[in-house]
């Protein structure tokens, strides 16, 4: 899965997760400090913790392959069941193969999970059968606390200020009397 | 009459004490040594919980839609402040090391001005204000310790003895005056008293009204300058932490300040006088004002080294000792409580087999030989300067 | 009656530094220290991590495995005898107030999320397999609880007289009284 917007982008507190504008979610090695809130933040259970290294690896799109090859899961998928390609061209592909089997499409098309997957399963039963979760277009609210619960500081830091305040006000009628 | 205004509660508390306030690692150590938590049992003397509820006090004026305080709240923590020996033995285990006594004579102050004193503290304030003793007594018989004996009054000499209210007026202390008046001509000293000595302040300071102390001081003060002394010389700790404090502000560096425990130390020290060694079991215990709050801790004792053969400690000695029970005006608090304070400390003094009490605090005198009477105790309490003078050679 | 501790001598008027309220703290309990310490070690680092994790990025990861996941093991260990003690001892229930009980069940939330995150990071996951794979089906909301609680006690906690306060002042008083120990040196 490459979400369009990835809730486990918004999870990861170094900002080791990016999104491509060709596609690709990826995770930075360097930055990711195996924190695993990606990990509990995504709702297709995509990324994987790894606890031999410490950190946190996921499925990168082949990106040291694509502009020449396709990425090694559909090359080496022997009943060609993978198929990469532009995204308006594998809608259509999609679409049609839909048409086809009159079964569901689960991804890009009908519902966008996370504003789309870039992923797209084209199924012949409904897609709870095969166990995939039905997601919202916009992050759960579970992620959105952990982003920004951080901005509880403010309210903090004001109630710390209004003290100071009426401590001065005390601390000058005391130099006044 | 003062009008108990809580939200005004505490308002003298400064940068400080309110800080500290939040601060207090709410370790519980100083409530395990009050000697009047021990024997009150009441939550409200015990220093550490004293400090909670103040905190709460103060925190309910500092917060912005706080409201006030209650007013029963109020009331229980000023009666608590002053069921307190002032000993600072909560001090002494605070792992802040922070000045709790202080903090007591600040909270102290804030009540009276709140007219929540207690009734006795405020007649002994009448009465220093009407003849400059604790007593009131006639401000005329301050030197009548004195008869008898060739006391030089007023005159310029290096050493001024400053005597103090207790050992001036009451009975049973006026040998000890008369004992120091002797061991300090015996050592050839050029010394005298003042002319017109008043209380030094420190019952006022103890019970929180501050204001009207000033008076004492400035009197107190000019006198000392008049007879150019050099040196003064004190009977009564509470005096002398109080001329430490206070005064030294107005006489500045120009003045030594010594106890007589010091200062009888530094006469043996240069051979000024000498002592017979006695067989007595002699034990001594440390006021609160001298031993932890002054530090005068090894004077007593290099003394009592030269005039006894058999010495003890007394547990909890030194810089970690118990309270006799009348410090900080207790005993006009809560006079009964703070005599079983006392007759612990005569017991611990039976427990170690001294036939003698001794201590250099006219204030711990009166309470330890009062506890002794009431608990019929064989321990005979004396004052420090009774018994050096007794075996002066 | 309780047998004396040796204490040491003090100065008076006491002298406030960092040194003294550190042997005080010690000498009063070692427990209690060792709570403080690793308590502000594992706040800090957490807040590090959350708030300058942008900037700092991978160079946290050694922050996160040693000085809040093994210092966070310690302070779980500790914890635990601090609370024993403290239940156990009449005095400090006397002293506490009812905002650091609150701050304690703050902890003890904290505590258990944060097993739940580290319960599949490398030594536990060996040590321990079976403690992952029977919180996992609860883990959704675990860092979420994790993180925005550790702020909602910030906020709580500086707004009644609560753990936090108690932190800044003695923070302020250490700086302030040293600062103010120069001035009368200088004087």
């Amino acid at each position: 899965m490459h979400c369009h917007d990835p809730e486990c982008k918004e999870a990861c507190p170094v900002n080791a997760i990016k999104k491509f504008e060709e596609g690709p979610v990826l995770i930075d090695v360097n930055r990711c400090i195996g924190c695993k809130f990606c990990v509990d933040a995504c709702p297709f259970d995509v990324p994987k913790f790894n606890p031999a290294t410490g950190k946190v690896d996921k499925c990168h799109m082949c990106f040291d392959r694509v502009p020449n090859k396709e990425p090694a899961c559909v090359q080496t998928c022997p009943t060609g069941a993978l198929l990469f390609g532009e995204r308006q061209t594998m809608i259509q592909k999609a679409m049609e193969r839909k048409a086809q089997l009159n079964g569901y499409i689960y991804g890009d098309v009908d519902n966008k999970p996370l504003g789309g997957t870039s992923f797209i399963y084209v199924l012949k039963e409904k897609p709870s059968v095969y166990g995939l979760p039905n997601v919202g277009s916009t992050i759960s609210p579970a992620t959105s606390v952990l982003r920004h619960s951080k901005w509880l500081l403010i309210p903090a830091a004001l109630g710390g200020l209004m003290y100071l305040a009426s401590w001065r006000q005390r601390r000058i009628k005391e130099k006044e009397e | 009459m003062k009008t108990m205004d809580p939200k005004k509660f505490l308002e003298n508390f400064g940068r400080p004490e309110t800080l500290w306030m939040y601060a207090c690692a709410r370790c519980g150590e100083c409530v395990d040594v009050c000697p009047v938590f021990k024997e009150t049992d009441d939550k409200y003397t015990a220093p550490g919980y004293k400090i909670k509820k103040m905190r709460a006090l103060i925190h309910k004026q500092l917060m912005p839609f706080g409201g006030g305080a209650d007013k029963e709240t109020v009331e229980k923590v000023a009666k608590g402040l002053y069921e307190c020996t002032l000993c600072g033995r909560c001090w002494s285990v605070c792992p802040y090391n922070y000045d709790l006594v202080d903090l007591w004579e600040k909270a102290r102050e804030s009540a009276f001005d709140n007219g929540l004193a207690v009734d006795a503290h405020l007649q002994m304030i009448d009465a220093l204000k009407a003849e400059n003793n604790i007593f009131k007594m006639a401000h005329d018989r301050r030197r009548k310790w004195a008869t008898g004996l060739d006391v030089p009054v007023g005159e310029k000499a290096d050493v001024v003895f400053f005597v103090g209210c207790l050992m001036s007026y009451r009975g049973q202390l006026k040998p000890s005056a008369k004992a120091m008046a002797t061991i300090m001509s015996a050592a050839g000293e050029k010394w005298t008293l003042l002319e017109n000595e008043v209380c030094c302040g420190v019952p006022m300071k103890f019970s929180g009204g501050v204001e009207s102390m000033k008076e004492l001081i400035e009197a107190n003060v000019s006198e000392i300058e008049s007879t150019g002394a050099k040196k003064i010389v004190f009977s009564c700790p509470g005096c002398y932490r109080m001329f430490k404090q206070e005064y030294s502000k107005l006489l500045g560096d120009r003045v030594q300040l010594v106890h007589s425990t010091e200062l009888i130390d530094s006469y043996l020290k240069a051979g000024k006088i000498k002592l017979r060694k006695s067989d007595q079991t002699i034990t001594y215990h440390d006021p609160c004002e001298l031993s932890r709050l002054t530090g005068v801790i090894e004077e007593p004792r290099n003394v009592f080294a030269k005039a006894t053969n058999s010495y003890v400690e007394l547990p909890g000695n030194k810089f970690n000792v118990e309270c006799c029970g009348g410090g900080g005006l207790y005993k006009a608090a809560d006079l009964d409580r703070s005599l079983a304070i006392a007759q612990k400390r005569i017991g611990q003094a039976e427990n170690r087999g001294a036939a003698t009490l001794t201590t250099a605090c006219p204030s711990c005198y009166m309470t330890l030989s009062q506890a002794a009477r009431q608990k019929k105790s064989e321990v005979k309490v004396s004052d420090f300067a009774e018994v050096v003078a007794q075996l002066l050679e | 009656m309780t047998e004396d501790k040796e204490v040491p001598t003090k100065k008076y008027p006491p002298e406030f530094t960092i040194t003294n309220i550190t042997k005080g703290m010690v000498r009063t309990s070692r427990v209690d220290f060792l709570f403080h310490l690793l308590m502000a070690i594992l706040l800090i680092t957490g807040l590090v991590i959350d708030l300058l994790g942008p900037w700092l990025g991978g160079s946290l990861l050694v922050i996160r495995s040693v000085a809040h996941g093994y210092v966070g093991v310690l302070f779980i260990i500790v914890f635990i005898v601090y609370i024993l003690r403290i239940a156990s001892s009449k005095k400090m229930k006397m002293v506490l107030t009812q905002t650091n009980t609150v701050d304690f069940a703050f902890y003890i939330i904290l505590i258990v999320t944060g097993v739940m995150v580290a319960a599949a990071n490398a030594p536990w996951i060996d040590i321990l397999p079976g403690l992952a794979a029977a919180i996992s089906p609860i883990g959704a909301y675990t860092q979420a609880i994790h993180v925005s609680l550790t702020y909602i006690w910030v906020l709580i906690s500086l707004l009644t007289p609560s753990g936090l306060l108690h932190g800044f002042a003695c923070t302020y008083l250490i700086v302030h009284f040293r600062r103010n120990k120069n001035k009368s040196e200088k004087r």
